[in-house]
């Protein structure tokens, strides 16, 4: 439960974050055209307003692709970390759903899921910890959007620095950090206390938001059945393999869903620095990188976003691959997102129903596609069989 | 590259995708490719080269400055005026002394129309007739109007010949199986399926170079018809143009740029060489040089490449990554990516977008760029090239060999790996890792066949066989694929030359003057 | 040498690779491409204050190519140098096993469990390595060696496709020496190798030697490595034909590796990471994995 609640006006709200856009990096939603994306803002007044979420997942901030890891000089020279130049941002406008992935990928890349601090992630935590989460409680959600099932919102307990619902005036505040208790401190003549009245209308609001989920989404992740069929490896062979028909393997699940953060790591020459190997030689680790040892130049050791489901991902030294088929990839996908072994381990479902890869899929089996299929196979629906043939 | 979090450039930024005939738009978020959600042809969705587009913008494999081979040495970097200067030089003294006919252009799909009438007027100022692009591939007016991704939408009946949409036509793919969803009957005809063949409504199969009589007979009137220039590739061009060419027959273009190829004329004039003829007059010395714009004929013919610019007398090659024809060249000059360019692109369905740069050029230059200096020095005042008529239909290509007693399997190529050699691709690391991979993993080739044939010929999958046909053969791993229709053989594209020499498949197709890989019958054997 | 700088930031330098030099290079496999060997070399790099337990891993880079995952094959105490043996299976490693003595890898951990040999005290040990994966089984044996008396009979298993590709073998004299049982199976092999009678041998695959091994299973902990198949049906063998208790059946798992520290995904088996929850598992862990993953 957050810890302290306080109503802004409207103003009042914009006048904070026209002090910290000036003050530090303020990134919010902004339009164009069609589409929504978090970019940084000089005022409040750039920042759209009329939005569910951007399809861009606010991880790709703390996870860049590329990042660079390290870098050295051959011949000779010592390698040396990335060092990249942080300022202090605040985020405005992140959604419920893209703040619980953010708090798994904190546990993640804290090594709290496997319980090693000692192997956690210093470029990611870096960024976190520069960063001030100031979200928004979604009141219209979009039609792929299903955090109700996932415990991912319309709003959290937790995750955020302050988390701000509008009300029919104004704004609740709600503050669930000490970053945010701090940040609370500073503009407190511009907070106001609040009372039983907008604490209700926050409830109400919210409650709303569930009721019109139930009543007129069609889409859910379906996290009980699919639980039970992955977690104990129920499924059979031919259901992976038809939605191994489906999957074109273009990765974009992975890249855009909150809670995934596999990665490439590759040694790169500099842009424009590579060389072709020769035809019929070995391919090079990077192209355009070297195939011999010690090939002057300064390379990049750069991390990139992977996806699970690529065969290449899985490929094996020497060309082996122990998920040789498109189904298998996706039954790693999905024994991810929804088993009770990564519950066990990660603390909560691995999914918070953004509803992006639903958007994203080129093979149309996102994640209600999909956990709806094992709830059929479950329930030995014949519905199952006619889902072979169609969405 | 930036990395840092609130990052110069961040801006929204969007692009054309660089790869196929889809034509998605792309938001560039630093050096990150994400989908336009609003664009009603990408809806939010990419295929992997889409994805790994932002990776071409600092890729090792750019070509950031000019460079000049002096006889007999390697190439070496200097200033992009000097490399300019001496292009100029050596194609007027070649001109001088053997005439314009004696120049060879060639285009590609990796361009923006107004770099291809560029293109146009540069083949103009010259005077020579030989302008095409290897990357036409068979694309042409005709085989039906250029229709939107909406019709697929709108089809009561789907019938998708010889493609395998998932790899050539994501977009259209992924409507295909929407449709299928929704109840439409989508039936596929074709050797060699792909996942679409196994989620039809009903998989006509067929051997290759047989789809367009299989669809022509198996067509209805209601049906929707979505082919590409695989049929081309098997040499069934005249036939498609002519059975598959109404009003409800749709000829999805192959790359982002390639309609731009018909409305600048990009193609052999009268008297002039179509893109692999000017590669065989190369060889023969017929062509004294050789301009090439952001292509690589080394992909598919590097033996026919290899040989046209030793050939020539002089070759230059303008591109924005580095490949073998880059290496091999002259006089290299940098061009830069689609997401560096403005620019006019012509949509699937033939409307216009419009392309605004989401990044500065690296190099500072692009082929049109190239394009215009080079006309300026060597045409004056020749003014812009006069409109071209389109190319004229030639007579019908080689037949496909149909199985004997002796020869009882068909090989064709396997057109679902075209992006398996493309030079872009290649200069990306992720969308490289996934369409190279088996190369990496089956360096000399493999040639892929049904299970079941596969088992009566007593071989696995992962062996070494023989592929023989009455003309010749080459040794090849096998791949067992349930996608392979039985009595069928695919070869993949980047084995189009050797393979297509080996087994007397390579040939000219007279109606589009392409090179095509004639379907031979052939027999395998273990090795 | 340019010294490297401090992390700037918070970022940490768990991914920034350490410059260690190679002192020595021995060539243990010659490649031959008919027979399909590849070359493969044992390097001794510089051993610093790097610490390490029997069954770790580094994270080795090959300066401009990239960084693979080499499992440690010296006993933890060995002083001054620990080695790594490698095999040309890709660019990368291709590169490490064309290096020379003198030449600069870069190196990251060590990585991963261990086998605890502790456990195991009075027990008859078995090594069963198949292939390149007697490497990391190395550094446990002579560290079992190094402690004779705690254990009782000390037996090593090594299967390989062909005799050509048999790894250490210019050890076995000296460890028979000191009363280890050696026993060697190939795939194939020409009668002259078959016929040879020490150490005592068999064409096939490892698997055959087990009979041969005469192995008590009240007193046997097996200790397995190799390709996924091999650990499968020696796990299975070892434990169902011959009896031995699961928890003294130990296996290692191999896996592409971009991290080694739990981040990358890439070696993520079911909900195991090979990096962190492994190399090592016991025969239980890895039969409740094949129940959802088979192919591991």
């Amino acid at each position: 439960m957050s810890d302290a609640r306080y109503w802004a006006s409207a103003a009042a709200l914009d006048g904070i974050l026209d002090r910290l856009a000036a003050e530090r990096t303020l990134i919010g939603p902004v339009r164009r055209g069609g589409d929504v994306c978090f970019r940084p803002v000089a005022r409040a007044a750039d920042l759209c307003r009329d939005y569910v979420n951007a399809l861009e997942p606010p991880k790709r901030w703390f996870l860049p692709t590329p990042e660079r890891l390290a870098r050295y000089r051959l011949p000779g020279g010592a390698p040396v970390d990335g060092g990249d130049a942080l300022r202090e941002t605040v985020f405005f406008g992140i959604r419920s759903c893209d703040v619980a992935g953010l708090a798994q990928l904190d546990r993640f890349f804290s090594g709290e899921t496997i319980g090693r601090p000692d192997v956690a992630d210093g470029p990611y935590l870096a960024r976190r910890k520069r960063t001030t989460i100031l979200s928004v409680v979604c009141q219209d959600p979009a039609e792929t959007c299903m955090c109700v099932c996932c415990k991912g919102g319309p709003a959290l307990d937790a995750g955020f620095d302050w988390q701000l619902t509008e009300l029919s005036t104004g704004w609740l505040v709600e503050v669930g950090s000490a970053k945010g208790r701090e940040l609370a401190g500073r503009f407190v003549s511009s907070l106001a206390p609040t009372d039983e009245r907008m604490l209700a209308e926050q409830a109400g609001r919210v409650a709303g938001v569930v009721e019109t989920f139930h009543r007129h989404s069609s889409r859910r992740v379906q996290s009980m059945a699919a639980g039970r069929m992955v977690s104990q490896g129920r499924l059979p062979e031919a259901f992976w393999a038809e939605l191994g028909e489906r999957c074109v393997e273009c990765g974009g699940c992975a890249f855009v869903c909150p809670t995934c953060s596999c990665f490439n790591v590759v040694d790169a020459p500099e842009a424009g620095a590579g060389v072709l190997s020769p035809a019929g030689g070995p391919e090079p680790a990077v192209p355009g990188g070297p195939t011999s040892p010690n090939v002057e130049g300064t390379y990049d050791r750069l991390r990139l976003r992977d996806n699970c489901q690529l065969a290449g991902f899985v490929r094996q030294y020497g060309g082996s691959y122990p998920r040789a088929t498109c189904g298998e990839r996706c039954r790693t996908r999905f024994f991810h997102k929804l088993s009770w072994q990564f519950v066990a381990r990660v603390g909560t479902l691995g999914c918070t129903g953004c509803g992006r890869c639903a958007q994203v899929c080129l093979g149309g089996i996102g994640i209600d596609v999909v956990s709806q299929r094992m709830t059929d196979a479950l329930v030995g629906a014949p519905a199952a069989a006619a889902a072979a043939k169609g969405a | 590259m930036s990395t840092a979090l609130a990052s110069v450039g961040s801006a929204v930024n969007t692009t054309a995708c660089p790869f196929c005939g889809s034509g998605c738009t792309l938001i560039l978020a630093d050096a990150e490719a994400f989908p336009v959600l609003s664009d009603p042809v990408t809806r939010g969705a990419l295929c992997l080269r889409g994805w790994s587009a932002g990776e071409l913008l600092d890729s090792p494999l750019r070509v950031l400055s000019a460079r000049i081979r002096t006889r007999g040495s390697s190439l070496a970097t200097v200033p992009a005026e000097t490399a300019l200067e001496h292009a100029s030089a050596r194609l007027a003294a070649i001109r001088s002394k053997h005439g314009p006919a004696s120049i060879g252009i060639l285009a590609s799909a990796r361009l923006t129309l107004e770099e291809l009438h560029l293109l146009a007027d540069l083949a103009h100022a010259i005077g020579t007739p030989h302008l095409d692009a290897l990357q036409r591939l068979g694309s042409t007016p005709g085989g039906g109007p250029s229709l939107g991704l909406d019709v697929i939408a709108r089809a009561a009946r789907i019938l998708v010949v010889g493609t395998d949409l998932s790899v050539r036509h994501p977009q259209a793919h992924r409507r295909v199986l929407e449709a299928l969803g929704r109840g439409v009957p989508v039936r596929f005809v074709g050797s060699n399926g792909g996942p679409l063949a196994a989620l039809a409504t009903e998989w006509i199969r067929c051997l290759p170079g047989g789809e367009v009589e299989a669809a022509a007979q198996a067509a209805r009137a209601d049906d929707l018809i979505l082919w590409s220039s695989e049929l081309a590739l098997h040499g069934q061009a005249g036939p498609a143009l002519r059975k598959l060419g109404g009003a409800r027959s749709w000829r999805l273009p192959d790359f982002v740029g390639q309609l731009g190829l018909h409305e600048a004329g990009i193609h052999p004039r009268a008297g002039g060489f179509a893109a692999y003829e000017m590669l065989q007059r190369a060889a023969t010395g017929e062509v004294k040089a050789l301009l090439v714009f952001a292509d690589d004929p080394f992909e598919f013919f590097p033996a026919l490449a290899a040989r046209a610019f030793a050939g020539a007398e002089f070759v230059l090659v303008t591109d924005a990554v580095a490949t073998r024809a880059a290496e091999a060249a002259d006089v290299v000059l940098p061009g830069s990516l689609l997401a560096e360019k403005a620019g006019t692109l012509l949509a699937a369905d033939g409307r216009r977008r419009t392309l605004e740069p989401a990044r500065g050029a690296r190099a500072g230059m692009s082929e049109g760029e190239v394009a215009r200096r080079l006309a300026a020095s060597l045409g004056g005042a020749a003014g812009p090239a006069p409109r071209a008529s389109d190319l004229p239909l030639g007579p019908d290509g080689p037949a496909p060999d149909v199985p004997t007693a002796d020869y009882p399997l068909v090989v064709a190529l396997d057109g679902a790996t075209l992006w398996g050699s493309h030079a872009l691709v290649g200069a990306t690391v992720t969308a490289r890792r996934e369409a190279w991979g088996l190369r990496t993993d089956s360096p000399d080739g493999w040639v892929t066949v049904n299970p079941t044939d596969a088992k009566a010929l007593g071989v696995r999958h992962g062996w070494t066989v023989r592929v023989e046909s009455d003309s010749g053969g080459l040794t090849l791993a096998v791949r067992a694929d349930p996608h392979a229709a039985p009595g069928t053989a695919a070869i993949p594209m980047h084995c189009w030359e050797r393979a297509g020499t080996a087994l007397g498949a390579l040939e000219v197709d007279p109606c589009l003057r392409i090179p095509v890989f004639r379907p031979r019958a052939v027999r395998l054997g273990r090795q | 040498m340019a010294v490297a700088t401090q992390p700037v930031h918070g970022a940490s330098d768990l991914y920034v690779p350490r410059p260690v030099r190679i002192l020595d290079v021995r060539e243990e496999i010659v490649p031959d491409p008919a027979a399909g060997t590849r070359r493969t070399v044992t390097l001794t790099l510089e051993r610093g204050d790097l610490d390490y337990l029997p069954g770790q891993f580094l994270q080795v880079t090959a300066f401009g190519g990239g960084e693979v995952p080499i499992s440690i094959s010296s006993p933890g105490g060995m002083p001054g140098a620990l080695y790594l043996t490698i095999r040309d299976n890709g660019v990368v490693s291709g590169m490490l096993v064309a290096a020379k003595a003198g030449d600069v890898v870069g190196v990251r951990g060590p990585f991963g469990n261990h086998f605890d040999l502790d456990a195991h005290r009075g027990r008859d040990l078995f090594f069963v390595g198949g292939g390149c994966g007697l490497a990391p089984l190395r550094g446990l044996y002579w560290e079992a060696l190094l402690r004779r008396s705690d254990f009782g009979r000390i037996v090593l298993l090594h299967g390989s496709r062909c005799p050509g590709e048999m790894l250490y073998g210019w050890q076995w004299p000296d460890y028979e020496r000191q009363g280890v049982e050696i026993l060697l199976s190939a795939d194939r092999a020409d009668d002259c190798w078959a016929k040879e009678e020490h150490p005592p041998r068999c064409v096939g695959l490892i698997t055959k030697l087990f009979d041969q091994a005469h192995i008590v299973p009240e007193r046997a902990s097996a200790f397995l490595c190799g390709p996924p198949i091999m650990i499968e049906n020696g796990g299975r063998e070892l434990v169902e034909r011959i009896g031995l208790a699961p928890e003294r059946v130990l296996g290692t798992l191999e896996r592409h590796m971009k991290c080694g520290v739990g981040k990358c995904g890439h070696c993520v088996v079911v909900d195991r990471y090979v990096c962190i929850d492994g190399p090592v598992f016991s025969y239980e862990e890895l039969a409740a994995l094949g129940r959802i993953e088979p192919a591991w």
